[in-house]
């Protein structure tokens, strides 16, 4: 029984045995020991291993991971979202080539020439492009810019178009140009295609209408989890973490592990 | 029910001692066994408050003494349960 109760020393933490085990042991060998003595020291070891180290450890990492969340809500705010819907239909043809269309009009809404001189009209991202960082501008503003169309029928495409700023009326107005561009494509689009098909275009007058079935809105804040949650969320993924990294460190510190492996 | 803090200042109020004798005297005086885990996680706990301190060790055994801080939470606690023996005594009594 002692020889057990001496083995079950080991289930303390290190620091605290730095600090007691000579007299620990001693009193271990001291005591006529019960079987309650060796359920006491196993309760008392691993209480005092969470108190320590794991404890300690558990929360830093739950709270840097807290704080790394808040640092980075804080320095990308969350951008206000302005969307409009048009629908754009072929009356004359019934197989005409809408998602084909549709695919050439968003390259043309998105193009580099056009952005660059909404980029100018609106200010957009004034401090990036004072810094001379234009490319980096043109890239930003078309990872803000959502074209995306669904197809009820083949000669038919209902498309929202959006765009995200951290500025709700910027966000409006840069949806509304999205918007008169779009338009102005498709009908650009169906000229040159007149050029192209002759005689056959001029009897359709025009291949393809876009019709605005809702107008661009203020931007609004997209529904997605409050920073509050994302913070807490932070806190217990960090934690879970935390303890991951302190039951490996002790696994790996532990000398009685590193004999036994030294013996295999 | 009794709390092994209280239980080792109150063994160490009359005189330096070991865990050992600690360990025994409580066992005399309270009638409680304290288990070696329990009684060196008090020791902690009362070292790291400062109500006890470790003096040099004699043979392997550290004994502990009380310290004036400790002494005066001791007294503190045993107001306060003096009190609440009085009070439970004497309800006990009126039933």
């Amino acid at each position: 029984m002692k020889n057990l109760l001496q083995w079950l020393v080991r289930l303390y933490p290190r620091p605290w045995l730095e600090r007691y085990e000579a007299e620990f042991r001693v009193l271990l060998d001291d005591i006529d020991p019960k079987w309650s003595d060796l359920l006491d020291m196993m309760k008392e070891g691993t209480t005092m291993r969470l108190r320590t180290g794991l404890t300690a450890t558990v929360l830093a990492f739950g709270v840097i991971a807290a704080a790394i969340a808040a640092l980075v809500l804080s320095l990308t705010p969350r951008p206000y979202e302005s969307h409009a819907i048009v629908t754009i239909r072929s009356t004359y043809f019934r197989d005409y080539p809408v998602p084909d269309q549709m695919r050439t009009l968003a390259q043309r809404v998105t193009s580099r020439d056009f952005l660059r001189r909404v980029i100018n009209e609106f200010n957009l991202y004034p401090n990036l492009r004072s810094s001379g960082e234009t490319e980096r501008v043109i890239e930003k503003v078309r990872k803000g810019i959502r074209i995306s169309s669904q197809f009820p029928e083949p000669a038919r495409a209902v498309t929202q178009v959006s765009f995200d700023y951290s500025d709700p009326q910027l966000a409006k107005s840069m949806t509304d140009a999205l918007l008169t561009r779009l338009i102005d494509e498709n009908i650009r689009l169906q000229e040159s295609e007149r050029v192209t098909h002759g005689d056959t275009f001029e009897k359709a007058a025009l291949w393809s209408t876009a019709e605005l079935i809702s107008t661009s809105s203020i931007g609004q804040r997209p529904l997605g989890p409050r920073p509050t949650f994302v913070i807490a969320l932070a806190l217990v993924e960090g934690s879970q973490l935390g303890l991951i990294f302190a039951l490996l460190r002790r696994r790996s510190s532990s000398p009685g592990q590193s004999t036994s492996a030294l013996c295999i | 029910m009794l709390d092994p803090s209280l239980l080792v200042l109150s063994s160490l109020a009359d005189g330096d001692k070991h865990g050992y004798a600690i360990m025994v005297d409580i066992d005399g005086f309270a009638g409680a066994h304290l288990g070696p885990g329990t009684l060196y996680g008090a020791i902690t706990r009362l070292e790291e408050r400062g109500w006890i301190r470790p003096l040099d060790a004699k043979e392997r055994r550290r004994p502990y003494r009380i310290t004036a801080q400790g002494r005066k939470h001791l007294k503190e606690q045993l107001s306060v349960l003096e009190r609440a023996v009085e009070i439970g005594l004497d309800r006990l009594r009126r039933v």
